[in-house]
């Protein structure tokens, strides 16, 4: 086993048993839990960069270029491995990326405390594991590493709110996992494996009784992960769940979590299943692109109504993913690759959103659309910045929102799919619509000295002078750096979508695509 | 480098738009020169570029040729270039801020970026860019525009929407993005290399093209915009976006159609009524935007040589002579701060160059001979008439007449109640030298163009499909005689008509205007003229208002059943039910949101949507 | 019928129970009793993985995987049942332990700040904030 061999296993090992540390610091120190974390994200980063050269260093088969460790030594089909191919890497640098870039904000305005650090890096090296695994029983314990991350998080919030949407989170999000382990276990009848490479070879073949068990098993694993992914109308614990987790969380949620997951979806749909397999169940990929379709139109339906902010970009994630999940059932080649990128994008997108949304909830006390008048005056860099990518949510080009949408977009038309091109032409009115709402605020809309937005932590009863009483609530160069260079890195990617598809190519050819599937 | 490589370096739009980002940071004077400076190097540019397409990229993984010079593109490319040019001197000398000539001039780029375009792909880039950059030309200006250009914004949007989905499906029929290849159904040479995919295609371009050059019921955007924002916005508003539109609706349509030719016929007649009952000027103008494209689209419509001859050259012609009259009147809002023309009146003594300019645009639009206007409305006449093809539409000739007669008259009324019609009750000064120069250099071409020996050689040499004076094209041949005695006597008749009726229509005009015609005509205007305006922008309020209330009282019932069943029971008559008055449990508050589904109600969707899923597959 | 009932019984058990738990999760307005409705739900598909591992061979039923059922560990006919899903239930009981305890975690504290276990309740305190 060569050294690189051992960095898939080294990136999600090191951020799990890292997590004790901070615990373990804090019996003794007080603030150790930011630099202990901010270094070992420095390193997995640096890691999943050295990983990604690797990878997409030669020219292969998807397979022939992964970096694949063997957990214990055990070969495959019986042991487990860890596996960075082609799209997996992808997702490992946005963790990676993302998980290191909020760090900046989390500094001074997120949830201070050695424990919250213990659960973000708990988190992270979840989310490395579930982007990495290579076997579905071990996709699951990731999964509820993952979950157990996020509850933690979402209920380091200060209300008693954040606790009941930790709760109802859980909850669903358990029958969600367990779901999913119900199909892992139709599938493991069906086939004797747990492997996924194993599992692909055998799933084609399969006939009869056993087929039957693996078309129930694709319907409990799709979904337990249509809850995780938050599509309509299984979504409800994820607006509760972004609104009320603190600031300097809900951009690690709302960015790598729901995409991990979608990820892993797609990773289950197309290594495990195949799209041959798909295709050939009866009304699979209808029943895929429906809930995907009503996700997209509902989420953003929802969006348009809301009035909290938070809430308001919560659903836009319900009908994003819903885009995503739709282009899968679209079962092309381009509108996965779409997809793929969409996936990537809107976790940026979306992960630079939710900063600029806690950067604004501390600079300007701002939380719900009319509080957010006027701010463009006040605080153009970060209103500045959310307008950009606000506008590249909308998929306005050029941006990483525009490639994805329009790949899907192609794809949708070579399927054939007029409703998914019609749906992904609502989705684009409503989402100008929750869009320029909030953009007409932030411009057009004079912020009025009467009814003056409340600072968070300003003794307002008092009739003095508002005083901030709670420390830390500034905002520093960093936060604004990070999130004006999301926006940046949103609209450079515009350029790169050629790139994205030679680089999702290996991936997207194994998947088993067959472009002349009927419609 | 070859002299030819040279000249085709430089992509002309990224010039401009260079120009825009230079115009941020330097200084106003020289931000502005370069502005000038890259539009007069883009009509140089354009003048001496060979034909061809210049710019090979693969976008997307798509075969692309963005930068293409055909003599459409040319043509049409020279004509922009130099009205941007001296709107940009005009811009200057109205004290336009900085920011704003930035916009335009980013403005400026795509729309040219969509001119030289030459493939689908990115002209719907450009028609994009441009629909964005309009619209931040318009909010810039702040006020009634920020409303106006919302509105603007949302029917953009959704055009533009349509013709990116109809390039989509052109691409999934033809198999690629480039002009004039891999779409069926045209048989034949065209005169122009371009043509949509028949079908959904076509159906979704036409729509989509429609918003952009103001079919009747997709205009409502034009009078509500371009009145709004600084009047030296408006000026480069009038000229590009419904001007390259119509470009490229030829381009999509290079046969015509009947329909698309009965539409230009009707959108000329229903732009001059609409724009006889204005009283703000530049909604006066603005409605004959419509009216004039209503010409250009009649002749792409009927689709032969001449038509579409005539069409391109009344592009090139309303591109100078609307600028000019945008400019004009501009200079009058300038100076006397007055957009109702019923409340001005003599202001050609107070600024007489303002009035010249004004007239030699009006001269030209009415097509009076002489002028550019007189010459490429001929050939569209012509067009109707079937002078080449033997094939007329009189129909269609008699709305393209009474359009004449009504863009006549509605002229006369504009200039009779600008800069004649009694004293002037102000001092104001004349246009300010920048102005004079943009006016006078943009109306000297209007006249140049329209002189037989001077102008019109150089014009026919640059126009499509005619060469000197022969037509040229496949299976075509004629030859052009503007100053022909049927066209001047279809002239005269068109003045003899209007110099009849103005007087009878101005006698109860000066009655009104005793009564405060003003309100009048506004209340006529508001209440035809503005319903489809006020139809669609109601409608989507109405659609959100409705969609809000819906929900919220869904909440409150949802919140409130007890309550809810009250309200209800007080509907029935006394004697049925017994009510007692109950309060709200909170005191009455405005019932907030917070049904939610519960973790129950989450869990048990989940078991039914898994059932069913089962259910479909096993 | 009878014979799937006697043949497949763990199955149609495991169904049972993966119902009842669903439906305290459903039906039950008690945050705690909701939580027991999940437990019970995971029990249920770890009975499941354990019916699956169960391997039958003319009628003789295979040994556990830990002591074989022959005294010689080398012969062929030695019938096991398959180890796979033993482990995965060890590690999913684990992660479902590790579960309750958050959700127990995250309860006491709703109770603390709200003084109630009941959903409902908890939505009326909610919506007079």
């Amino acid at each position: 086993m060569s050294n690189i061999d051992l960095l898939p296993a080294l990136l999600v090992v090191v951020p799990i048993l890292m997590a004790t540390v901070p615990i373990l610091l804090g019996l003794k120190f007080d603030r150790t839990g930011w630099s202990v974390t901010l270094l070992t994200m420095a390193g997995v980063f640096v890691g999943s960069v050295y990983l990604a050269m690797e990878v997409y260093g030669g020219s292969g088969d998807n397979r022939e270029l992964a970096v694949i460790h063997e957990l214990g030594g055990f070969s495959q089909p019986m042991g487990i491995e860890l596996v960075a191919d082609t799209l997996s890497t992808m997702i490992i640098l946005l963790v990676a990326g993302t998980a290191l870039g909020l760090l900046a904000y989390t500094r001074v305005g997120g949830p201070r405390g050695n424990t919250f650090y213990s659960g973000y890096l708990l988190l992270v090296g979840g989310l490395l594991g579930l982007s990495m695994t290579g076997d579905i029983f071990n996709m699951f314990v990731f999964l509820e590493i993952v979950g157990l991350g996020t509850y933690a998080l979402i209920a380091s919030g200060d209300g008693p709110e954040a606790a009941h949407a930790a709760l109802k989170y859980l909850i669903i999000g358990t029958v969600g996992a367990s779901i999913y382990l119900i199909g892992v276990g139709f599938l493991f009848m069906a086939t004797g494996h747990l492997n996924m490479h194993a599992l692909a070879g055998e799933v084609s073949t399969l006939e009869g009784a056993n087929l039957q068990l693996a078309r129930a098993a694709f319907a409990f694993i799709f979904i337990g992960f249509a809850i995780k992914v938050a599509q309509w109308p299984l979504h409800s614990w994820q607006p509760d769940a972004y609104q009320h987790a603190p600031d300097g969380v809900t951009p690690l949620i709302a960015a790598l979590v729901s995409t991990v997951s979608a990820y892993a979806l797609a990773r289950l749909l197309f290594t495990v299943f195949g799209g041959d397999f798909i295709a050939q169940t009866p009304y699979a990929s209808e029943v895929i692109v429906t809930v995907g379709a009503v996700s997209v139109v509902a989420g953003s339906t929802l969006a348009v109504i809301q009035t909290d902010v938070k809430r308001m970009l919560a659903y836009s994630s319900v009908s994003q993913f819903g885009l995503i999940v739709a282009a899968y059932g679209l079962l092309t080649e381009t509108a996965l690759v779409g997809a793929l990128i969409h996936l990537i994008g809107h976790g940026l997108m979306k992960a630079g959103l939710f900063l600029a949304v806690g950067v604004i909830a501390i600079g300007y006390g701002a939380r719900t659309v009319n509080e957010y008048a006027g701010l463009a005056q006040q605080r153009p860099y970060v209103a500045g910045s959310m307008a950009v990518l606000l506008i590249a949510l909308v998929g306005i080009p050029p941006s990483i929102g525009f490639i994805g949408k329009w790949y899907i977009a192609v794809g949708a038309i070579e399927a054939q799919s007029w409703l998914v091109a019609g749906v992904i032409f609502l989705s684009t009115m409503l989402t100008l619509a929750y869009v320029a709402r909030l953009l007409e605020k932030m411009y057009f809309t004079p912020g009025s000295t009467l009814e003056s937005p409340h600072s968070p932590g300003v003794a307002a009863t008092d009739g003095g002078e508002p005083v901030i009483t709670r420390p830390g609530n500034r905002v520093t160069i960093g936060m604004l750096g990070i999130v004006a260079f999301i926006a940046v890195f949103a609209v450079a990617l515009g350029f790169t979508g050629e790139v994205f598809f030679d680089l999702f190519q290996p991936f997207v050819e194994s998947a088993a695509l067959d472009l002349e599937v009927s419609p | 480098m070859t002299e030819v490589d040279a000249v085709t370096a430089i992509y002309p739009p990224l010039l401009v738009f260079a120009a825009a980002v230079l115009m941020l940071v330097l200084p106003r004077v020289l931000g502005y020169a370069l502005g000038t400076l890259s539009l007069a190097a883009v009509t140089a540019i354009a003048f001496v570029a060979p034909e061809g397409s210049h710019l090979h990229l693969t976008f997307l993984g798509f075969e692309s040729q963005p930068y293409l010079i055909d003599e459409y593109t040319r043509f049409v490319a020279i004509g922009l270039g130099f009205l941007g040019t001296f709107a940009v001197v005009y811009a200057y000398s109205s004290e336009a801020p900085r920011v704003m000539a930035a916009f335009a001039l980013a403005y400026v780029s795509s729309a040219l970026g969509a001119v030289f375009a030459g493939d689908w792909l990115v002209l719907v880039f450009m028609w994009e860019i441009m629909a964005v950059t309009s619209t931040l030309l318009v909010w810039h200006y702040g006020r009634d525009a920020v409303r106006a250009g919302y509105r603007y914004a949302l029917a953009h949007g959704i055009g533009g929407s349509l013709v990116l989905f109809a390039v989509i499906a052109h691409y999934a029929q033809a198999g690629t993005f480039i002009y004039g290849e891999g779409a069926t159904g045209y048989s034949g040479e065209l005169l122009i290399d371009g043509g949509i995919a028949t079908g959904i295609p076509a159906v979704l371009a036409v729509l989509g093209i429609g918003v952009n050059v103001a079919f009747i019921g997709f205009h409502t955007w034009l009078p509500d915009t371009y009145p709004k924002p600084h009047f030296a916005a408006s000026v480069f508003l009038a000229a590009f976006t419904t001007k390259t539109s119509a470009y490229v609706l030829l381009r999509a349509f290079p046969e015509g159609h009947m329909w698309l030719a009965y539409m230009g016929g009707l959108m000329a007649v229903y732009g001059v009524i609409f724009a006889l009952l204005q009283h703000d000027m530049r909604a006066l103008l603005s409605y004959h935007i419509q009216a004039q494209l209503g010409y250009m689209v009649a002749g792409i419509g009927l689709g032969s040589a001449i038509g579409v001859a005539g069409a391109m050259g009344h592009l090139f012609n309303n591109v100078l002579y609307k600028s000019l009259l945008f400019m004009a009147v501009g200079v009058v809002i300038y100076r006397t701060r007055e957009n109702d023309l019923y409340k001005l009146g003599g202001l050609w003594r107070e600024m007489p160059i303002t009035a010249i300019a004004f007239f030699i645009g009006a001269l030209s639009i009415t097509a009076v001979p002489g002028f550019s206007g007189f010459i490429s409305k001929g050939m569209v006449f012509d067009a109707a008439t079937g002078y080449f093809t033997e094939e007329a539409h009189w129909p269609l000739f008699a709305l393209l007449f009474i359009g004449g007669v009504g863009t006549f008259l509605s002229f006369i009324k504009l200039g009779y109640y600008v800069f004649f019609h009694g004293e002037s009750d102000r001092e104001v000064r004349d246009a300010k030298t920048g102005q004079t120069t943009a006016m006078l250099s943009v109306g000297g071409a209007c006249v140049v163009l329209g002189i037989p020996a001077i102008g019109w050689p150089i014009f026919t040499d640059l126009m499509p499909v005619i060469d000197g004076t022969a037509l040229v094209g496949p299976g075509i041949e004629g030859s052009l005689d503007p100053y022909s005695l049927a066209h001047l006597r279809d002239a005269v008749l068109l003045i003899a008509i209007s110099a009849v009726a103005f007087p009878i229509i101005r006698k109860p005009l000066s009655k009104l205007d005793y009564n405060d015609p003003a309100l009048v005509f506004n209340k006529l205007g508001y209440l035809t003229g503005r319903w489809a305006m006020l139809a669609v922008t109601g409608l989507f309020a109405a659609v959100d208002r409705g969609a809000v209330s819906l929900v919220k009282s869904g909440y409150w019932i949802g919140n409130n059943p007890v309550l809810a069943v009250e309200r209800g029971a007080r509907w029935l008559p006394g004697w049925m039910v017994d009510i007692e008055e109950r309060q709200p449990t909170d005191g009455g508050r405005p019932s907030t949101i917070h049904l939610r589904a519960t973790i129950g109600l989450t869990v048990l969707l989940i078991t039914l949507i898994l059932t069913g899923m089962l259910f479909l597959l096993l | 019928m009878i014979e799937l009932l006697t043949t497949r019984y763990a199955y149609v058990l495991m169904f049972v129970l993966l119902g009842i738990g669903l439906y305290m999760v459903i039906a039950s307005e008690n945050l705690v009793k909701k939580l027991i409705g999940v437990n019970l739900f995971q029990t249920a598909i770890f009975l499941f993985f354990v019916a699956v591992a169960y391997v039958e061979v003319d009628g003789e039923p295979g040994g556990s995987p830990i002591v074989p059922a022959t005294s010689d560990p080398a012969s062929s006919d030695l019938v096991l049942a398959s180890p796979l899903p033993h482990v995965i239930v060890l590690t999913a009981i684990v992660v479902g332990i590790a579960l309750t305890a958050v959700g127990l975690a995250l309860i006491v504290r709703i109770h603390a700040e709200y003084g109630t276990l009941r959903e409902d309740t908890l939505r009326e305190v909610r919506a007079d904030e």
